[in-house]
């Protein structure tokens, strides 16, 4: 007897009856308040530059990578800065517009440069551009997969 | 149209040889549904990409899975 006369009782909202919708995204908020994206050093280590996106296996942390000599350090801040170029390649792909973003790109791209010419005067060429030096030091061994050499990089 | 840049893209240091995980590896890199399989399926269908986004990172993800 209570319910069966339940035709007037509806149940719905009248705020989006109204038209009116509150769900904005998350990523509105962040994108004005918080960084987005993560530093080159902990996002090569990572594995991602963004900082929502990275989920840890069973709670572990990635490795931590540690150069000795100066020759590794060098390297090592190319490997950083050329893997935070290619992710924001792929990002910026998608999004063309997207300014903030793309600062970021321009900066990484400039600093990269500097850092391979630095390392192409001092050690040996990188690519084969760089190769301006009296001998042909293109081909001297080590390549990257040799364990000789001095170091694990190169 | 490549260049080849003399670093790897991740340092390697293998302290324990484990011949199943490098078995795997193979599988994954070289096989028949590998990277590299994908990577030149990649390769050969951008040209056939109606829009700029759409060729750009098919481009870009193929020269990523490239690594050797």
């Amino acid at each position: 007897m209570l319910f069966e006369n339940n035709n007037y009782d509806f149940d719905y909202d009248i705020l989006s009856l109204a038209g009116f919708n509150f769900n904005r995204p998350e990523t509105f908020y962040e994108y004005e308040n918080k960084d987005v994206l993560v530093d080159p050093q902990e996002g090569f280590q990572r594995g991602n530059m963004w900082r929502k996106e990275y989920v840890p296996y069973k709670g572990m942390t990635y490795k931590k990578l540690n150069p000795t000599c100066d020759r590794e350090a060098l390297l090592f801040k190319i490997m950083e800065l050329d893997f935070a170029i290619n992710d924001l390649n792929l990002y910026l792909d998608l999004h063309p517009e997207d300014e903030r973003i793309y600062e970021y790109f321009k900066k990484y791209t400039k600093e990269c440069l500097e850092l391979k010419d630095k390392y192409a005067k001092t050690y040996g060429p990188l690519t084969l551009d760089q190769t301006n030096t009296n001998t042909y030091e293109w081909m001297k061994n080590p390549w990257p997969w040799d364990k000789t050499g001095g170091s694990m990089y190169v | 149209m490549f260049k080849y840049m003399k670093t790897l893209n991740y340092p390697v240091n293998i302290k324990k040889r484990d011949l199943k995980m490098a078995k795997y590896l193979h599988t994954q890199f070289g096989g028949s549904n590998s990277e590299l399989a994908a990577a030149l399926r990649y390769f050969s269908q951008k040209f056939s990409m109606p829009d700029e986004k759409g060729k750009a990172l098919l481009n870009d993800i193929a020269t990523e899975e490239s690594v050797c």
